[in-house]
């Protein structure tokens, strides 16, 4: 009842004092918006991450890595087998793991499709590839059992490598061809595209009318790349060349429209030149502002350069400065600002021509590319001709959505996945004999496996599991222990505390501001006791007790201060969604529940350590003094 | 049986190096329904013994028993209780809150003696009515009379139905009329039995009350002795201003002396 009524003659209080109150609320204010902005921060930091966790197979995942034998083994380390598929099928006989994907890899194959190629490294791996890499078939299927046991001819493409090698967005390639080395693969399905929550999301915006003016006139505004430099800049080098490429017919090039975009630039932009190892080298090769968008492929970048060379040349220039300094790699695709000039050929070859400048080879002629992206380019398929005006129908804004995407995706991997039966792939590549059964894989002259992972039942069991693979592992590998495991868990772990570790010192440096809060509202609420001693002395006279007073002037700070959380609380979601709408950070601010909890009983504890000293000091005054005081 | 028992009390302040002994043993008995005044010249200790009697303060030495209940050592709390429950208070400068109005100046006792939200209010409304200031309910004291003031003062020293009445001065700060209505006031409440106890330096209000506690240095004058002296003194005073005293030789020699600048 009491407390009641000292609450609502807290809030008279308040409102009697309008302007000091919100003076003195301000520190609270301030305050708890930025314990909420840090909040939302690390939780979409951690959001992000753990996304990413998930999208490189989750923690059930557990890779079986080739290791040194201790010392102790070291003599006698080559009875070893090392890692192969006897491994898996042994492992496969433990209860506690659910599924064994061995996988064998060819690297730096060429995949191509009438005049266009990409190189991406080839995964043979069985059926269980599936589940253990979180993959999923967007149509078609993958790879049967069939399959493996005939060794058949059959490809699974990642999406980014469909739209690589197909012109339209989008396509359904299932029951066409492709080659691998010059071998006929038939494509048996396609993986999903794997786009993360936040590009997801951004999905719904509407596209900029100069991106739509862009895909309409089927010419890439010249402005556009050059607004698009200095943004790229921002992002992360080396993603970028993992990105998907958007090629870009680059017949269109009388049509000019200045030369622009990316490959056109050099001239180099003949498709012809370009697809035998792209002499010209792409500088760098892989660098694609594309975004994920198949509608930015049908863009016709206009070739360039025949019909305002100087221009291509001196953006050229610019470009390659931005790239040796290191930050580049994500802007328009290579241009040599040797070549400028040179008309397009590829226009004259219809439409389908089209340049793929594998990434190894960009590395050879590329000069402005940074180490960083020829790395990248190594493992990637790439695109020698880009076209800029990338993701136009999708999202509204190319520069933020080229950064975005140009950014680590986790996803990158997975969506230029080629997948073929292990099979085939120890057969034709790994010179294992033909009609070789599963079991005969072993037999081959490399009979390795790139890769052995394997998925637990429950996570519970995970350290049992462990120890069973180790068991096991012994076992085939004849008792020497030349592996080991590789698990998400020390990287989850180290997440996660790391994580802590941001949230613990941001929420001290925002707790500090909620202090220093708390110390205007103890001064504020210091003068107003000696304004109030009169007030005070008449409330004891008639009959008000000590702790009657210090409530009294307790719950006034509490008010105070729970007042200024919730102002805070408005502040804080106000906060973060201006941080999202200027930082554009890649992993979007979250306000989870349990900030805004934990921000308002922290406010209300700093009122209560606020209102504790002057409450205490008006209890302690004598109704005498307090009553005579003046 | 006294309401009011006060037993060689003392209190001494205690300022720098100085001792002061505001209340140098006084002994007296209220009894119940009294009406009496406490009067004497400032310095007297009329003051201190109000603030004793009123529980604002404890006496360094001696005890006072207020309706059976010894005070004299009582902790912080139980003085609040017996002020709360046992005591009206009525200051000279009316002492009411400022950002209250009349209702909630008047109910204020009652909200610390937890006093449930129904009776509270009756009881509230209740004394304001019998102040006579239904109309004024809603004003803040700033809006308010000096008169209406100190009713609403009055209407807050009785509305927990104490036992006793301290008035302070109560018509210190109010013209003579207004002074009358509230002494009027204050003749009534005493009639329906309360015992009250009025704290003045004026005789003429003194007066009023049926019996007179006159206090000097801290002690207590007897009530024949201070009877005597104020019509004594009164008398005096009326003689002086009639007609002049004789003068002694010496005295008007001195007189003269001064004012004739030492003429012979």
């Amino acid at each position: 009842m009491r407390f009641l009524l000292g609450i609502f003659q807290g809030f008279k209080e308040i409102w009697a004092h309008k302007f000091r109150s919100i003076l003195t609320m301000l520190g609270i204010i301030l305050g708890v918006a930025s314990l909420m902005a840090m909040f939302a921060m690390t939780a979409g930091i951690a959001n992000g991450t753990r996304e990413f966790i998930v999208a490189i197979g989750g923690v059930e995942k557990v890779e079986v890595r080739d290791s040194e034998p201790p010392p102790s083994q070291e003599s006698i380390a080559e009875i070893s087998p090392g890692r192969t598929y006897q491994d898996a099928v042994a492992l496969r006989t433990s209860p506690l793991i659910a599924a064994v994907s061995p996988t064998v890899d060819l690297s730096g194959a060429r995949l191509t499709r009438l005049n266009m190629s990409s190189r991406p490294t080839i995964i043979g791996a069985e059926y269980p590839f599936l589940e253990v890499e979180n993959h999923e078939i967007e149509l078609g299927r993958f790879i049967s059992d069939m399959d493996m046991e005939m060794g058949n001819r059959v490809v699974v493409l990642g999406r980014n490598i469909v739209d690589e090698l197909w012109t339209e967005p989008n396509t359904d390639p299932v029951g066409q061809f492709v080659k691998i080395n010059g071998y006929t693969f038939k494509v048996v399905g396609v993986f999903k595209r794997y786009v993360r929550a936040r590009d997801e999301r951004m999905k719904n915006k509407a596209p900029s009318p100069l991106a739509m003016a862009a895909t309409n006139r089927g010419v890439t505004p010249s402005a556009q790349p050059i607004l698009r430099g200095p943004n790229d800049t921002a992002g992360l080098p080396g993603g970028s060349g993992i990105e998907r490429m958007q090629p870009t017919i680059s017949g269109a090039g009388a049509e000019g429209s200045t030369g622009s975009s990316g490959g056109g630039l050099g001239g180099q932009g003949g498709g012809q030149r370009r697809r035998p190892r792209g002499e010209g080298g792409p500088s760098g090769g892989p660098r694609f502002a594309g975004t994920n968008s198949p509608a930015g492929t049908n863009t016709i970048a206009g070739g360039p350069g025949s019909s305002d060379p100087a221009q291509a040349e001196r953006r050229a220039r610019w470009r390659q400065q931005r790239q040796q300094q290191g930050e580049g790699g994500q802007s328009g695709a290579g241009f040599t600002p040797g070549g400028p000039g040179l008309p397009p050929t590829a226009g004259q070859q219809g439409g389908a021509n089209r340049q793929r400048g594998p990434g190894g080879e960009g590395e050879q002629g590329g000069p402005g590319g940074s180490a960083r992206q020829r790395e990248m380019a190594g493992a990637t398929p790439t695109s020698t001709t880009t076209t800029t005006s990338g993701g136009g129908q999708r999202s509204g804004d190319p520069s933020r959505d080229a950064r975005r995407a140009n950014r680590g995706d986790p996803f990158r991997f997975k969506n230029t996945a080629v997948v073929i039966p292990l099979s085939t792939m120890q057969q034709i590549f790994k010179s294992v004999k033909p009609n070789a059964t599963n079991s005969s894989i072993n037999e081959g002259q490399d009979n390795k496996l790139t890769r052995l992972t394997a998925r637990v039942n429950s996570f519970e069991t995970f350290e049992d599991t462990l120890a069973q693979m180790r068991t096991i592992l012994l076992l085939t590998h004849r008792g020497i222990e030349d592996f080991t495991f590789d698990t998400r868990l020390e990287q989850f772990d180290r997440m996660e505390s790391s994580m802590a570790a941001v949230r613990m010192s941001g929420g001290i440096i925002a707790g500090i501001s909620l202090l220093v809060g708390g110390l205007g509202i103890t001064n504020i609420m210091l003068a107003s006791i000696s304004e109030r001693v009169r007030e005070i002395g008449i409330r004891r006279a008639v009959g008000a007790r000590g702790i009657d007073i210090f409530l009294q002037i307790l719950i006034e700070g509490i008010v105070l201060s729970f007042m200024g959380g919730l102002l805070g609380l408005a502040a804080g979601v106000g906060l973060v969604s201006f941080l999202e709408f200027i930082v554009t950070l890649d992993n979007a601010p979250v306000i989870e529940a349990s900030s805004i909890i934990v921000s308002l009983t922290y406010a209300i504890i700093v009122g209560i350590f606020a209102g504790f000293y002057p409450a205490y000091k008006a209890a302690q005054l004598s109704p005498l003094q307090a009553l005579r005081y003046e | 049986m006294a309401m009011i028992e006060v037993r060689d009390v003392r209190k001494i302040y205690t300022v720098g190096e100085q001792k002061i002994h505001a209340l140098a043993g006084v002994s007296l008995d209220i009894d119940k329904g009294e009406y009496v005044s406490i009067i004497g010249p400032s310095g007297s200790g009329k003051s201190t013994m109000m603030q004793l009697l009123g529980c604002l303060d404890t006496p360094t030495e001696g005890s006072i028993i207020l309706d059976g209940m010894d005070v004299s050592r009582a902790n912080s709390n139980t003085l609040s209780w017996v002020r709360n429950q046992k005591i009206g208070f009525v200051f000279q400068n009316f002492n009411l809150l400022a950002k209250l109005n009349v209702y909630e100046n008047v109910e204020l006792p009652l909200i610390y003696a937890n006093m449930p939200g129904r009776e509270r209010r009756k009881r509230t409304l209740e004394a304001i009515e019998a102040v006579g200031l239904m109309e004024r309910i809603n004003n803040r004291p700033n809006q308010l009379s000096g008169g209406q003031s100190q009713r609403v003062a009055i209407a807050r020293a009785l509305v927990n139905r104490p036992k006793i009445i301290l008035a302070d001065e109560p018509t210190g700060a109010l013209d003579t009329q207004t002074g009358e209505t509230i002494l009027q006031l204050f003749r009534e409440v005493s009639r329906r039995g309360n015992t009250v106890a009025l704290v003045t330096h004026d005789p003429d209000i003194a007066m009023e009350t049926p019996r007179r506690i006159e206090l000097r240095d801290g002690k207590l004058v007897s009530a024949q002795e201070s009877h005597y002296h104020r019509f004594k003194q009164a008398a005096q005073a009326e003689a002086a201003a009639e007609e002049p005293q004789p003068v002694s030789i010496v005295e008007q020699a001195l007189r003269g002396d001064m004012n004739n600048g030492g003429n012979p």
